[in-house]
C-alpha cells in the first residue's frame, strides 16, 4: 500500500501542474511535452503546499485524503479539457523531430547517449535518496524540524524565535534556528509523510528527485522552444543536470536551494521566450515562477526582482531601459542611505549588508567556481562564452538582452553579497557560496546554451545569419 | 569532426603530460632517483603481537576497542626524495579510521598524522608533498587503525617512491578514482580532491581542454583541408566534461554501494541506529523514553553546534529548545520545575553530583540526574 500512496503523492502534483499547463500551452512545437510536464511538475509541487496552507488556514487538519481530493478535483477539469484537445489534435509528441530526414546518425547517437547518462544519474541519485536517512546540517536545523512537528500535529503549529519561545514559556509554540523560513519545503515533507502515515526520512525527500527530473524536462523544453535543436538541447540539459553540487542536493535532500534554482530558472526561461515570441502563456509562466520563488526561501524575494529590469529591456528602447535601470539603482541607493539599518528584508538585517570589502571572499568565489569540482567545467565555459558573445554583434545587447540583464543583475547581487557584506564568510569558508550558486547556475546554463546555439547559427563571430530551420546535424 | 576532435584531445593530452614532466615534477631532491623503499611485512610484525604476517601482507588485529599500529619503515629517509606513497589496504573487516603517523629527526617528539580520507584503499597513491609536516628527515612511519574489538586491517603494500612521470600519472588516476564518502560539508562544496591529491581535477582537465583547443586551432591553421568548426570546439569541451563527470559518477556509484550496505532494507529508526550519528541517536532514544510527561520542555545544550542541533532534532516533535548562540544553560528565570536539560558532550556545564546541582546563572539549579552516558547526561529540574 505504501508504494501506491507514495506514487499517488508524487503523481498528484505532476497532474495538478501539468494538466493545467497543458491547457495554457499551445500545441504543435518541439519540446512541448517536456516543457509542459517539467514546468507543470515544479508548479504542481508548489501548488500542493499552497493547498496544504489553505486547508490549515481554514482550520482543518492536514490529512492526505482531503488534500488529495482537492488536488484531484482541481485537476479534473484540466484533465478533461486536455483529453478533448488531445483527441482533436492527433499528432503524438516527439523528443527528436522526426519530420526532418537529415538528422545525422551521430547527432541521434549523441542524443541517446546523453539521455542514457542522465537516466543513470537520476537512478543513482534516486536510490541514494531512497536509502539514506536525512543527512545535511540545515535540513535538521530548520527545515525538517517543522515537518516533524506539523506532521505529528497535522497542523502548522507556529514556530517562534528562541527569545519569543523563552518569554512565552514554550506555550503553544515551537522554536528552531530559523522559525520564519517559508513553509514550502517542510510542507513537501509533511505531504509525503501524510501519504504513508508515518515519518520516513527517506520517502519524505522523494520530491527532490522529482524536482531534479522536472528541472531537466523544463530546461530541455524551453531550449527547444527557443529554437535550439534537440541534440544541443539535450547536451546542455546534461551539462546542467550532471553538475556535482546540484546532484548532491538531490542525494542529500532536504535543502531549498534546488527548488529555488529550478523555479528561478523557470522564470528566466519563460521570460526569455516571451521576450522573443511575446506569447502570453510564456509571460504568464514567467510570472507564476517568479511569484513561486517567494514561497521557497528568503532569497526567493530577491531574485525575481532581477526580472524587472529585464522586462523593461524587453519593452523599452535600450537607451530608455538603461536610463530606467540607472534610475532604479539610484533609488535603491537612496533607500539604502535613509532606511534604518535595523530593518529586516528577506530575512536579512540591513546591518549585515553594510558594504565592506572582503578580499578572502573573492578567493572563495574564485576557488568555488574554477578550482573546486562543484560545477565541473561550467565556470570555464562561461568565461569562454561571454567574451565570445561580446564579439558577436547584438547577441547580448539585442537578441538575449532581457535574459542578460536579469542574469547580470543576479550575478552582481551575488558578488555584492559575498564580496562586500558580512556574508563574505560564507564564501571564504565555502559554506554558503556553493548553495547560493545553485540558485543561479540553471539560469546561467540556459544563457550559455543560447549563446552557443547562436554561435553555431551564425557560423562564427559575424553578423547573424538569416533565420533558418534548425538542423540536427553533427 | 570526430577525427579532428580526437586528434585535438590527443594533442592536448600529450602536451599536458609533457608539462607534468618538465614543469611539475621534480627538481630539488637531495637524492636523485632514490631507490624505492619497499614494504616489508616482517618489519611491521616484528616485535608487535597485534600484527600477524602472511607472506608479504601484515594484518593488524584489534583485540579490544581502541587503536593499534604497524610500522611501515624503520630507516630514516629524506622526505623530499619520496614523492609518492603507495598503499594497498584491505579494510573489509573494519569501518574504523586509518591514519598515517610519522616523526621527523628534527622534531622527534612531535607526531604528525594524516587521516586517510579515500576509501579506495585496495590501491591508492598519496602525494607526500601534500602532507602537512612531511619535511626534513622522516625517522619513523606508522599506519594506525582505530576501531572496534575484532576489527582487522591488512596491509598488502606501503612503499615509498621517488618522483617520476609514470607515478605522477598513476597518482592522478588514483585521485580520479578515489572515493570519499559524504561528509557534512558535501552540500556546500565538492572539491573533487583529497588533502593528498596532487592536483584539483578541474584544473588538470581545464588545462587539457585549453591545450586541446590550442591543438585544434593549430590543426585548422596548418591543414588547409580543416575548416575551423565551432561544433568541434563543442565536442572537445563535451569530451573533457565527460571525463571529469565519469570520475563523479564513479564516486556516486561507490557511495551508493556504501549507502546500500549501511541502510538498505531498514526503517528510519533502524537506519539512524547504525548511521553516522548512531551513538547520539541511541542516547536521544533513551532521552525520549525518559521525557514523556505531558507538556514537558526539553533544553538541549552542547558546545559543539552539530551535536546540539542534531540531538535537538531527534527529540522533535517534543517541545525542544536549542540555540546556536547564547548560554548553554539558560538563565534560571527561564527554567521551571519539571524541565529537562540534555547536556551533550562536549559541554561546558558543570554538575555537582554530590549536591545534585547544575551550575547556572543567577543561581545553581537543583536537579535530578536521570541518565548518564558517554554521550551526555539528562537531568530534570526540581
Amino acid at each position: 500500500m505504501d508504494i501506491l500512496f507514495v506514487t499517488l503523492a508524487l503523481l498528484l502534483p505532476v497532474l495538478l501542474g501539468g494538466l493545467w499547463l497543458n491547457l495554457l500551452v499551445p500545441v504543435g512545437f518541439s519540446g512541448r511535452t517536456a516543457l509542459v510536464w517539467g514546468s507543470g511538475t515544479l508548479l504542481g509541487l508548489i501548488a500542493i503546499t499552497g493547498l496544504m496552507q489553505l486547508v490549515n488556514a481554514l482550520g482543518q487538519p492536514l490529512e492526505f485524503g482531503n488534500i488529495a481530493l482537492i488536488a484531484i478535483v482541481l485537476s479534473l477539469p484540466a484533465g478533461l479539457a486536455s483529453f478533448k484537445r488531445q483527441r482533436a489534435h492527433k499528432s503524438p509528441p516527439h523528443l527528436i523531430s522526426s519530420t526532418r530526414p537529415d538528422i545525422s546518425a551521430g547527432a541521434r547517437s549523441l542524443f541517446w547517449l546523453m539521455l542514457a547518462i542522465l537516466a543513470f544519474r537520476a537512478g543513482t541519485l534516486g536510490l541514494e535518496l531512497f536509502w539514506r536517512p536525512l543527512f545535511p546540517w540545515d535540513a535538521t536545523m530548520h527545515w525538517a524540524t517543522k515537518s516533524r512537528v506539523w506532521f505529528e500535529h497535522r497542523s502548522m503549529i507556529p514556530f517562534a524565535t528562541n527569545t519569543e519561545w523563552l518569554r512565552a514559556g514554550g506555550e503553544g509554540l515551537y522554536t528552531d534556528r530559523h522559525p520564519s523560513y517559508p513553509a514550502m519545503i517542510p510542507l513537501l515533507q509533511v505531504w509525503m509523510s501524510l501519504a504513508t502515515d508515518r515519518w520516513d526520512e527517506s520517502l519524505m525527500n522523494l520530491p527532490w528527485l522529482l524536482a531534479y527530473v522536472a528541472l531537466g524536462c523544463a530546461f530541455f523544453g524551453q531550449l527547444r522552444r527557443a529554437g535550439v535543436n534537440s541534440t544541443i538541447a539535450i547536451v546542455f540539459t546534461y551539462l546542467l543536470l550532471s553538475q556535482p553540487l546540484l546532484n548532491t542536493h538531490v542525494a542529500l535532500a532536504g535543502y531549498a536551494d534546488l527548488f529555488l534554482g529550478a523555479t528561478y530558472c523557470g522564470a528566466l526561461m519563460a521570460l526569455h521566450n516571451w521576450s522573443v515570441t511575446r506569447q502570453p502563456w510564456q509571460g504568464a509562466l514567467a510570472l507564476l515562477f517568479a511569484g513561486a520563488c517567494f514561497f521557497i526561501k528568503n532569497e526567493g524575494a530577491i531574485w525575481p526582482l532581477t526580472l524587472i529590469p529585464a522586462i523593461a529591456a524587453a519593452f523599452l528602447a535600450r537607451r530608455e531601459a538603461a536610463k530606467l535601470f540607472i534610475l532604479l539603482c539610484l533609488i535603491a541607493l537612496l533607500l539604502w542611505l535613509v532606511v534604518p539599518k535595523s530593518w529586516i528584508i528577506a530575512g536579512i538585517s540591513l546591518n549585515q549588508l553594510q558594504p565592506t570589502f572582503h578580499p578572502d571572499a573573492l578567493n572563495g568565489v574564485f576557488v568555488s567556481v574554477f578550482i573546486h569540482d562543484s560545477w565541473h567545467l561550467f565556470g570555464y565555459m562561461l568565461i569562454a562564452l561571454v567574451p565570445l558573445s561580446l564579439l558577436m554583434p547584438g547577441a547580448l545587447t539585442r537578441t538575449f538582452l532581457p535574459l542578460t540583464v536579469s542574469l547580470a543583475s543576479c550575478v552582481g547581487l551575488f558578488l555584492f553579497l559575498f564580496l562586500f557584506t558580512g556574508f563574505g564568510w560564507g564564501a571564504a569558508n565555502f559554506t554558503a557560496v556553493g548553495r547560493l550558486s545553485i540558485q543561479l547556475v540553471p539560469g546561467l546554463v540556459f544563457l550559455a546554451a543560447l549563446l552557443f546555439n547562436e554561435l553555431l547559427n551564425r557560423g562564427g563571430l559575424r553578423l547573424p545569419a538569416r533565420p533558418s530551420a534548425q538542423q540536427d546535424v553533427l | 569532426m570526430l577525427k579532428q576532435t580526437g586528434l585535438s584531445l590527443l594533442f592536448g593530452a600529450l602536451v599536458l603530460t609533457a608539462l607534468l614532466k618538465f614543469v611539475f615534477l621534480a627538481p630539488g631532491t637531495t637524492i636523485q632517483n632514490a631507490a624505492p623503499l619497499r614494504w616489508d611485512a616482517g618489519v611491521a610484525s616484528d616485535n608487535n603481537p597485534l600484527v600477524e604476517q602472511h607472506g608479504n601482507a601484515a594484518t593488524i588485529v584489534l583485540t579490544k576497542a581502541g587503536a593499534s599500529f604497524a610500522t611501515i619503515n624503520l630507516t630514516s629517509f629524506p622526505a623530499d626524495s619520496y614523492a609518492f606513497l603507495h598503499l594497498a589496504l584491505d579494510q573489509s573487516n573494519t569501518k574504523g579510521e586509518v591514519m598515517l603517523l610519522w616523526n621527523t629527526s628534527e622534531s622527534p617528539g612531535e607526531h604528525r598524522s594524516y587521516k586517510l580520507e579515500s576509501y579506495s584503499r585496495k590501491s591508492m597513491w598519496l602525494s607526500t608533498r601534500e602532507l602537512r609536516g612531511w619535511e626534513g628527515e622522516i625517522s619513523s612511519l606508522l599506519l594506525l587503525v582505530a576501531g572496534q574489538e575484532g576489527d582487522t586491517l591488512t596491509i598488502n603494500d606501503a612503499s615509498l617512491f621517488a618522483p617520476s612521470l609514470q607515478l605522477q600519472l598513476r597518482a592522478i588516476y588514483s585521485d580520479f578514482t578515489a572515493f570519499v564518502p559524504w561528509n557534512r560539508a558535501a552540500v556546500n562544496a565538492h572539491t573533487g580532491a583529497t588533502h593528498v591529491s596532487s592536483f584539483y581535477p578541474i584544473t588538470l582537465i581545464a588545462c587539457w581542454l585549453t591545450l586541446s583547443l590550442v591543438g585544434y586551432s593549430i590543426l585548422s591553421v596548418v591543414r588547409a583541408s580543416v575548416r575551423f568548426d565551432w561544433r568541434v570546439v563543442g565536442l572537445i569541451f563535451l569530451a573533457c566534461w565527460l571525463v571529469v563527470d565519469f570520475s563523479w559518477q564513479n564516486r556516486l556509484v561507490r557511495q551508493l554501494a556504501d549507502t546500500y550496505d549501511s541502510f538498505a532494507g531498514k526503517t528510519t529508526k533502524e537506519k539512524l541506529t547504525v548511521g553516522p550519528d548512531a551513538p547520539l541517536y541511541n542516547f536521544m532514544l533513551a532521552v525520549n523514553d525518559q521525557t514523556n510527561s505531558a507538556g514537558s520542555r526539553i533544553f538541549v545544550s552542547s558546545s559543539d553546534h552539530y551535536t546540539g542541533l542534531r540531538g535537538a532534532y531527534y527529540l522533535y516533535p517534543k517541545n525542544v529548545f536549542w540555540t546556536l548562540k547564547g548560554p548553554q544553560v539558560q538563565p534560571g528565570h527561564y527554567l521551571r520545575s519539571g524541565d529537562y536539560i540534555v547536556l551533550l558532550k562536549p559541554n561546558d556545564a558543570t554538575i555537582d553530583h554530590e549536591k545534585n546541582t547544575l551550575l547556572a546563572s543567577p543561581h545553581d539549579l537543583q536537579i535530578e540526574v536521570l541518565l548518564r552516558d558517554t554521550v551526555g547526561q539528562l537531568v530534570r529540574v526540581n
